[in-house]
């Protein structure tokens, strides 16, 4: 049952999308599967014993409702303040509460498009929602969206005091409908008004390109639920021009659903264990290749880095252990284990450790994450300069391999 | 969970005395709710349990104890209120709470500190039953009565294990550097005081008195009333009252040490969320009402320190010298909880006699004087030097 369940990475995040929101917007690292529909529905109600142990929570909470000198949240607010008091005492950082907003945009992201306007945003220091990149020919950019531009206000309601996902959540909205955006913008004095009509938008998922030399290029961002399909189409595209290698890059990839990681990985292994799960108490749950890959047999690289992370580490790890390809790069993240997540009744997702995964050949990857064969640095400066050595030396290894081949 | 509680400190003390001060954050008033009714069914909260049993079910590690969870909950629910200063306290870390502010407790007279690699040393005090027991400074404690010390152990969970009823006896087993097994010795505890009030007489200044409260305990206004007549009949005229790294206490306390120096009017106002703003007056009486006074400050100087020198300033009884204080003027209640526990919450603002608001500004000094790094090291101490200076009017 488990097998059938999605499973993604995720991490803390660093930036979204606006009605538009991507994983890689979030930082890396969780593998987390859905919950089945079919799972009983939890016990809402404490049991004696622990309703008693729970009475000083009560006590406390009267006190701080009659003596407390300052504005009082709302019950909601003191309730998840306590869920993740309780968390935190699991000592697991992966092991989270998901308020029902920011639950509603992670699930729309991963499920690989939403409705909304198609710009990457940003909640800054300051706590206001900058535009970090209008993407190309979607509503945002035709209706003169620019980078850089403050979003003050959504339909005339103010985004002060509002979080990421409240404000994101207030930009999605159905496509064709027309969202109205406050805008501030440096150079000009008064906030102004965009309307922009809103679409479906496909959030990207992979990239390729014909590198010098024959050698094929293909980047995927993250495991989402159309990554599988949307990763074999890009790859036979690619096959189909006869390439003498591939380049996967994995890089700042922080995963996805455990599934989607099963069949990108079996793209490349034609048999065995894509990995292996332990899962409470010790029982173990084998994942093969599915043994329907395209790609079984051309000279392969991965490209990590430290933030490939968690389903990126079960594709990079597998076709390590099988030898499969050859990882250059940095070390990556470390993200070794499983998170299932709870839908609560008020919306909000709860999403719990409930396993550790593990390489075909049984290496750990929590907190260790994998060391490439070829480690590369990149540094800042080769950032602020455009270089990228570690692609290079991917080129420069596939083409001693492959020229190898020819004689 | 000390942790927590220490984390309130202003003051960080390298080591810390058995009795550890523990805390310089202020109380203003204890009450006591000694029972609570039933618990409240709050719809909303639905979403914890269910949320509690889905851990219980499938989490993957261990699960800590149901008492964790909820201690660790109810803090959670307190950090939405977003006031550092409404906290709840266990049951163990209370108890010492209360024997600090109140001054005394049965205890050896010993300071324990944990070394780096977490062993715990004893030193004792210069009186008391620990020194006439035969304890020696640098002894390693390993052991009190059958409790094992481990490095594990934090200073309070050692504390608990030393401090006990007045009379009684407290088993240590120790190691000293040169001498090869372990010694054993028996100890009745005493009331130990928690001394708040050090003076002397200024170097150099014949008429020139030096004051230090170092918190606000039970028995701060009478030590300070031996110092000023001690002072007194050293033939002190002038005063420097040193009110800094003074974390603050009892807030009764702080209004009775003020009202030494003043002749009348206000001391502060507390304003409570839906009542009237309260006055606390200047108690007739005061020993110094007419001594030239300079009062040194710094940013360890907090709540009821912070009240006292708020006064002494809108008074014009003399300059603060020194650096801007904390700007801890809330007022926190605290309670005790049915399983010995407590919560401290936030219920008021302090308001000096001019209705300067403390909390999250402070007092600007008169005269701003730094300590830097280099005159700690070198032990120099600019601003009494400063204080001096400004009472010999030179």
């Amino acid at each position: 049952m488990i097998e059938s369940l999605r499973v993604l990475c995720i991490t803390v995040l660093t930036a979204v999308i606006i009605g538009v929101t991507f994983l890689s917007g979030f930082a890396t690292g969780a593998l987390v599967m859905h919950a089945p529909p079919s799972a009983p529905s939890p016990e809402a109600t404490p049991l004696p014993d622990e309703e008693a142990q729970f009475q000083i929570f009560w006590e406390a909470w009267r006190l701080i409702e009659e003596n407390f000198d300052g504005p009082i949240p709302d019950v909601r607010t003191r309730t998840y303040g306590a869920i993740n008091g309780m968390l935190q005492t699991l000592g697991d950082d992966h092991t989270v509460l998901l308020s029902p907003e920011y639950a509603a945009i992670f699930g729309e992201d991963l499920s690989g498009s939403f409705e909304g306007i198609g710009a990457l945003v940003k909640m800054r220091e300051d706590g206001k929602l900058m535009i970090v990149e209008p993407f190309k020919g979607q509503p945002a950019e035709r209706a003169g969206v620019q980078a850089g531009d403050i979003v003050l206000a959504v339909d005339g309601v103010t985004l002060q005091g509002l979080n990421l996902y409240e404000a994101i959540a207030l930009i999605r909205g159905p496509k064709g409908t027309v969202v109205s955006l406050t805008i501030e913008r440096e150079g000009v004095e008064q906030p102004f008004d965009i309307q922009v009509e809103r679409a479906r938008i496909e959030i990207p998922v992979v990239e390729t390109r014909m590198l010098e030399g024959g050698i094929a290029y293909i980047s995927l961002f993250e495991f989402s639920e159309p990554a599988p399909a949307r990763f074999r189409e890009a790859l036979q595209e690619l096959l189909d021009q006869e390439p003498r290698g591939l380049i996967l890059d994995l890089r700042g990839n922080p995963g996805g659903y455990l599934g989607a990681a099963v069949s990108i990985g079996s793209e490349f292994i034609s048999d065995g264990l894509i990995l292996r799960e332990r899962a409470k108490g010790g029982r173990e749950i084998e994942h093969p290749a599915t043994g329907n890959g395209v790609a079984l047999d051309i000279p392969l690289v991965v490209l990590v880095d430290g933030g490939t992370a968690s389903a990126s580490e079960i594709v990079a790890g597998a076709l390590q252990d099988h030898g499969r390809a050859v990882l250059i790069g940095e070390q990556t993240f470390g993200k070794g284990t499983v998170q299932i997540g709870y839908d609560l009744s008020d919306g909000a997702e709860l999403r719990i450790t409930i396993a550790h995964w593990f390489t075909p050949n049984g290496r750990a990857i929590e907190k260790e994450g994998l060391t490439p064969d070829i480690v590369v640095e990149m540094t800042q400066e080769d950032k602020d300069a455009g270089r990228d050595p570690q692609l290079e030396r991917a080129i420069e290894y596939l083409k001693s391999q492959t020229s190898l081949r020819i004689d | 969970m000390t942790r927590k509680l220490f984390s309130f400190r202003v003051v960080i003390f390298i080591a810390i005395a058995i009795f550890v001060v523990s805390g310089s954050y202020w109380m203003g008033t204890l009450s006591r709710s000694t029972w609570c009714q039933s618990s409240t069914k709050v719809p909303e909260f639905k979403i914890f349990w269910e949320a509690w049993s889905l851990v219980e079910k499938n989490f993957y590690g261990e699960l800590p104890p149901p008492k964790t969870m909820t201690y660790a909950a109810l803090r959670g629910a307190l950090s939405a209120l977003n006031d550092p200063y409404t906290t709840f306290v266990e049951p163990q870390p209370r108890q010492l709470e209360k024997d600090d502010l109140h001054g005394s407790f049965g205890g050896i007279g010993v300071w324990l500190s944990q070394a780096q690699d977490g062993s715990f040393v004893l030193s004792p005090m210069r009186e008391g039953p620990a020194i006439r027991a035969g304890i020696q400074d640098g002894d390693v404690l390993l052991g009190v009565d059958d409790t094992p010390i481990t490095p594990e152990m934090s200073l309070s969970d050692v504390q608990v294990l030393i401090r006990g009823p007045l009379g009684s006896e407290v088993r240590l087993t120790i190691r000293r550097e040169g001498v090869p097994e372990p010694l054993i010795l028996t100890v009745v505890r005493e009331e130990i005081a928690i001394p708040s009030v050090t003076w002397r007489m200024v170097e150099d200044q014949p008429d020139m008195g030096y004051i230090k409260i170092t918190r606000f305990t039970e028995r701060t206004p009478q030590e300070l009333k031996e110092a000023l007549a001690d002072l007194r009949d050293q033939g002190m005229v002038r005063l420097v009252l040193d009110l800094r790294d003074n974390g603050g206490g009892l807030l009764t306390e702080a209004t009775q040490v003020a009202s030494q120096f003043l002749n009348e009017g206000v001391v502060l106002y507390e304003r409570r969320r839906n009542a009237e703003e309260k006055a606390y007056p200047v108690q007739k009486g005061g020993m110094a009402r007419d001594v030239p006074l300079a009062v040194l400050i710094n940013g360890g100087t907090a709540s009821a320190a912070e009240i006292v020198a708020g006064a002494l300033q809108d008074h014009e009884r003399g300059p603060l010298i020194g650096e801007r204080t904390f700007g801890k003027g809330s007022v926190q209640l605290i309670y005790d909880l049915s399983d010995g526990s407590s919560l401290h919450v936030t219920s008021a603002q302090w308001f000096t006699p001019n209705r300067h608001q403390i909390n999250g500004q402070g007092l600007a000094p008169d005269i701003e004087v730094p300590l830097t790094d280099e005159d700690r090291t070198q032990g120099r101490d600019p601003q009494l030097e400063r204080a001096i200076a400004y009472l010999t009017g030179s």
